[in-house]
């Protein structure tokens, strides 16, 4: 097993490992170069927090009904998951938006649904921006459930490729104004 | 490998390894061989497998047959005898009461490790001698070897002598005559004869005792490549334990760290509607090491099968207000167009050089033919291309791995140098890459988005942020914003919910955008973020762009 670690890349010293005289060749130094070479490969990149308005996908105003929002986001080696950070905004009032916010990401399991949704958990109606308004912005989680099967849509951690190479992951979004998300790495580096 | 293969060093201990269970072979007041006692695995040394050891307290003979007897010097006479022997002096017996020979097998394959652990007296007399203790450690992996040491010698009685022993480990003398590994600096060497083998003064004893706090290692030293790829594989290898090549294995480690490593330059999601034209001006500060990106760009158009036109255009005047001439804006990648499939498209990555001085990018989408539908840009993600072909020194400081520098190991010897190098390099890289980590930009032809002063609302939210960097609490991030202000006075300030804010002033300056950049510290590796606009009195802010970017080795 190799268990991929996240570096701190805010504290990474370019000291030299070795100083002195000319060492042995040792596999002990090599081992621990490599760990650290695994820490910096598999640390997860910044997941930018998008801000957008959702608003223009939606047949109240002008755009098409049901519409999604495409979007990326890149991910670094050894992911296999990540929680959505999501940025909603509240009215106060009644009469704004009370529909979950939705996810669509492909899921590989036995079974199959890609539609991943999350709760509002404000009271009263959710407005899909917060320009304008004065109300309440909260940040809320998705569910920290890994499902790899999942039978139908539910809160749940977003299912990435895990892979050995950095890539792109796209999304596509729904009634949800900001857009971002923690990262999890598999647990063994060396199945993938 | 023969013994040739083998490196010896010294290294810092934590003394002697515990044993939960030992078996002991030899007991107190006895110098004689404990018999044949399996390994447990087949220990490799010096290019002979090895299943079986046979102990005296002077010395460990590999195989079933003892070491020569009582005198350290005979420890050369059987020259087909490959010997261990952390303490190799002819007096030695085990302690008088409590003396031993212990063993233990530990850890599990392909790793295990057989301890064969002594507590001797270094004189024939059974009152007057020091007693001792160390270890002899055979590893199954690539035949490792440590002898460890206990605390300082305890002094029974009036005196003693220590010895002058031969510490080291022999091979098949009559295979090769230089099959010696010893440590000169605290004792005698296995070569030459008995007689000529001038002892070390008993007297330096304990002095030269290593000490709880110091191993001797052998082991085999790692292969010089003959041939070496510098960048090969497009997957990260460091998946693999370096134990094949290990040099070369850190080499396209490194290099693949410097080529692939590829966090988001810029990533956005406009604000705007569908319309038929769209400019955005977007802060950015690309890579020193001169590197290309990737766009990705999703876009909605009202007309599935339309064309739609993007140009990226670069400014690198510099200062801090918009270029001021169309000559300031250079085009970055050519025109771009593509027939939309539907109306939601992902359009096939496109590349963008932009070069290290760039700091602000105009991208331009444009309904083509001048029909009339309405396009909107749903997202666009910059990013790192991979290198095909490693830079020879890029500004970032990272330097490649080649052949040249590989072979600093000469064959005995890994230069610090090599070691240093690979992780200076990568970790230069992964400093140097910034990332976007928030960001917020409007279409600059028709802002939707403009604060107006009210005085009952004097302070108006732009936005709220919940960006995640994992692990990173206590980042740096360059605030930047690309904004205008009608009258001087006016505000924006971007800050950490109970944390630090920065506070970007607006004067008016003649109605015309301004890029400011300020850094904020973060205190939290998951914070929420948010940015206020107050408008002075009578006036308005009109924001282009608010991004947050971070560059880890800022």
């Amino acid at each position: 097993m190799i268990r991929p670690v996240i570096a701190r890349l805010v504290d990474i010293d370019l000291q030299p490992l070795i100083r002195g005289e000319t060492p042995p060749a040792r596999l002990e130094y090599l081992t621990a170069l490599n760990e650290r070479l695994v820490g910096l490969a598999c640390t997860p990149y910044a997941v930018t927090a998008l801000l957008g308005d959702y608003r223009v996908k939606r047949s109240s105003w002008g755009g098409d009904s049901g519409g999604r929002w495409l979007v990326a986001q890149r991910i670094a080696c050894g992911a296999r998951s990540m929680r959505p950070r999501l940025t909603v905004a509240a009215e106060g009032g009644s009469g704004g938006e009370t529909g979950a916010a939705i996810i669509y990401s492909e899921s590989s399991g036995g079974t199959a649904a890609d539609e991943i949704r999350i709760a509002p958990t404000v009271g009263g109606g959710r407005a899909l921006t917060q320009m304008t308004l004065g109300g309440v912005v909260l940040g809320v989680d998705g569910a920290d459930s890994w499902e790899p099967s999942p039978g139908s849509a539910q809160d749940r951690l977003v299912e990435l490729t895990p892979r050995l190479a950095p890539a792109t992951e796209r999304f596509e979004l729904d009634e949800i104004e900001g857009f971002a998300g923690e990262v999890r790495l598999v647990p063994d580096l060396s199945v993938i | 490998m023969t013994m040739e293969a083998y490196v010896a060093y010294s290294a810092p201990s934590s003394g002697l390894l515990p044993l939960s269970a030992p078996t002991t072979i030899l007991g107190a007041s006895s110098f004689s061989g404990t018999g044949a006692v399996a390994i447990g695995f087949d220990f490799i040394f010096d290019g002979a497998v090895h299943t079986q050891f046979n102990s005296r307290p002077h010395a460990l003979a590999l195989g079933a047959s003892a070491p020569p007897t009582s005198s350290a010097t005979q420890l050369s006479d059987v020259s087909t005898m490959r010997i261990l022997a952390p303490w190799g002096w002819g007096a030695a017996v085990t302690a008088p009461t409590d003396g031993y020979i212990r063993t233990e097998l530990q850890g599990s394959a392909p790793h295990r490790l057989r301890v064969v652990d002594y507590r001797l007296r270094t004189a024939i007399s059974s009152t007057d001698h020091w007693v001792i203790e160390f270890q002899t450690v055979m590893f199954e992996h690539r035949g490792r070897i440590e002898f460890r040491y206990g605390g300082e010698p305890v002094l029974a009685g009036a005196g003693g002598t220590g010895g002058d022993p031969k510490i080291g480990v022999r091979g098949d003398t009559s295979a090769s005559a230089d099959a010696y590994r010893d440590f000169l600096a605290h004792g005698h060497p296995f070569g030459g004869s008995s007689s000529s083998t001038a002892p070390l003064p008993a007297a330096s004893f304990p002095d030269t005792w290593p000490g709880a706090g110091t191993m001797y290692v052998w082991e085999l030293q790692v292969p010089v490549p003959e041939e070496y790829d510098p960048l090969e594989g497009t997957a990260f290898v460091g998946r693999n334990r370096p134990d094949a090549e290990p040099i070369v294995r850190m080499g396209r480690n490194t290099n693949w760290l410097i080529a692939h490593h590829g966090p988001p330059l810029l990533n956005v999601a406009p604000y705007a509607l569908e319309q038929t034209d769209h400019v955005y001006i977007i802060p950015v500060s690309p890579s020193a090491d001169g590197r290309d990106y990737v766009a990705q760009l999703a876009s909605y158009s009202t007309v599935a099968g339309g064309s739609l036109s993007v140009v990226i255009d670069e400014d690198r005047a510099g200062g801090e207000s918009q270029p001021a001439t169309s000559a300031d804006w250079a085009e970055a990648a050519t025109d771009l167009s593509a027939t939309l499939e539907d109306t939601s498209h992902w359009w096939d990555d496109f590349v963008v050089p932009l070069d290290h001085r760039t700091r602000l990018l105009r991208v331009r989408v444009t309904s083509e033919d001048g029909v009339p539908y309405r396009v909107l840009p749903l997202s666009l993600l910059l990013y790192p291309a991979a290198r095909t072909e490693l830079p020879l020194a890029p500004p970032s400081g990272a330097v490649p791995f080649g052949l040249a520098s590989l072979l600093h190991a000469d064959g005995s010897a890994v230069h610090p140098e090599v070691i240093n190098r690979c992780w200076r390099s990568a970790a230069a890289v992964a400093q140097d890459l910034e990332q976007m980590v928030f960001s917020f930009v409007q279409d600059a032809t028709t802002p939707r988005l403009t604060f107006v002063h009210s005085s009952a609302l004097p302070a108006r939210r732009l936005g709220t942020w919940h960006p995640v960097l994992p692990g990173q609490g206590g980042a740096e991030v360059d605030v930047r914003i690309y904004a205008k202000s009608t009258v001087d006075g006016s505000r924006i300030v971007v800050g950490e919910e109970s944390g630090d804010s920065v506070e970007f002033d607006l004067d008016a300056h003649g109605g015309e955008y301004r890029l400011m950049t300020a850094r904020l510290r973060l205190s939290r590796a998951r914070p929420t973020i948010y940015a206020m606009a107050f408008p002075a009195p009578t006036g308005a802010i009109t924001p282009l762009a608010v991004v947050g970017a971070w560059r880890p080795g800022a």
